[in-house]
């Protein structure tokens, strides 16, 4: 399951990177931590982080550094709250994505940040489910 | 506890590392590191908008197609066959001449075409697999078929990126090719770009072509004159404002570019 997600991962960078502005990349690891809880989460953060920066010609380590800090907002909400329910995905992946958008200065910020929010909820029920049948 | 305690070490090892990272970077030092993972990473970008651009032209008239490249190549020829009319009227006055100039291009694939919705939502940007060890500088020119598509404003090794005409970032002085009128083009996003700042004697036709003004810099850097911005639509005069302006539409499609030339400077 967990090779499952990087190869995913892995496919999502190079879409983000290529054809889309939609910020996949952030929805997949949010998902991702929300179910495992893992270092692994941070490690593909930093990793996907750098192939993005690659791939969008910005100075390496860039995008790595909003994926960490947004993984370490996460983290400090995990304590107080729990996170592995629908609506925090909703609000955490409209503001992160809408973070990203807007300090990368991609436009249609807002409608991209909903559109965005609607992946990582289907992503969350489509692996939800599938870590059930585990 | 433990496990809480792991996650805080690892994150913040992490972020130590993003801003070495980010830091070495900044100042230069990873530039050959950068231009091997580029080497290696490119040939799946072009891939993955090659299939892309195949799956979206699948779906479009071969003949409406060919109906648009007619098209542009005629708005060309326009171009260059009032050009020769202006340069024999000032050969004929005796009073100026005006140099042809040979521009030296590198021709560039492009491997990256980021879109809100591919193929569907307009385009701001492209990815092409030239870099500065191809000579590519930021700022330079970037043409297709007698078409202005854009400027570099990115490089890094191996890869540019283009700002395209319509972006909302982008602006250019431009001028009309029925009447000279100066102006300054500016993108407005969204596929649409407007000719503004231009005075209220000048006189905009509809269906007017808008073509680039003034050129390369002293440096070679810059777009070349009498590149295709793209046709008047509609245009707004009021006499009580100091300027008049008009809505431009490129005849360009940039989501079916996949070669584009970038203007190194002048032979």
């Amino acid at each position: 399951m967990l090779w499952l997600f990087g190869f995913f991962l892995f496919v999502i960078v190079f879409f983000e990177g290529t054809i889309t502005t939609l910020p996949l990349t952030l929805q997949t690891l949010l998902v991702f931590y929300v179910l495992y809880k893992n270092s692994a989460s941070i490690f593909l953060a930093f990793i996907s982080g750098i192939i993005l920066d690659l791939l969008s010609v910005r100075l390496l380590g860039t995008t790595s550094i909003y994926f960490v800090i947004f993984l370490f907002l996460v983290v400090l909400y995990e304590r107080k709250f729990e996170i592995n329910t629908i609506p925090f995905i909703i609000l955490s992946s409209f503001f992160g994505s809408l973070g990203f958008l807007f300090l990368f200065g991609f436009q249609q910020s807002i409608l991209q940040a909903v559109a965005s929010s609607f992946f990582a909820v289907l992503l969350f029920k489509v692996f939800t489910v599938k870590k059930l049948d585990e | 506890m433990h496990r809480k305690k792991n996650l805080f070490q690892t994150l913040f090892v992490f972020l130590v590392v993003s801003v070495i990272l980010f830091a070495l970077s900044l100042f230069g030092f990873l530039k050959p590191v950068r231009g091997v993972f580029e080497l290696l990473i490119s040939p799946f970008q072009r891939t993955i908008t090659k299939v892309s651009t195949r799956v979206s032209t699948s779906f479009q008239n071969d003949r409406l197609e060919k109906l648009e490249k007619e098209k542009r190549i005629l708005a060309k020829q326009l171009v260059d066959w009032v050009n020769l009319q202006k340069e024999n009227n000032a050969l004929k006055d005796q009073f100026q001449t005006s140099l042809g100039i040979s521009l030296n291009l590198l021709p560039a694939k492009v491997i990256g075409a980021p879109s809100f919705i591919p193929h569907v939502t307009s385009l701001e940007t492209l990815i092409l697999d030239k870099g500065q060890q191809d000579g590519v500088q930021e700022e330079m020119g970037v043409v297709f078929e007698g078409n202005a598509v854009g400027k570099i404003t990115k490089t890094s090794q191996r890869l540019s990126i283009v700002m395209l005409v319509t972006n909302k970032e982008y602006w250019a002085p431009a001028k009309t090719v029925q009447t000279s009128a100066l102006g300054v083009l500016k993108g407005k996003g969204n596929s649409e770009m407007v000719i503004d700042n231009v005075l209220l004697s000048e006189k905009l036709n509809t269906s007017d072509t808008i073509v680039t003004a003034l050129g390369i810099n002293t440096k070679g850097i810059g777009m070349p004159p009498d590149f295709i911005f793209g046709e008047i639509t509609a245009s707004e005069k009021k006499p009580s404002d100091l300027f008049q302006k008009a809505q431009v539409k490129s005849i360009l499609d940039f989501t079916k570019l996949s070669t584009v030339f970038i203007v190194l400077g002048e032979k």
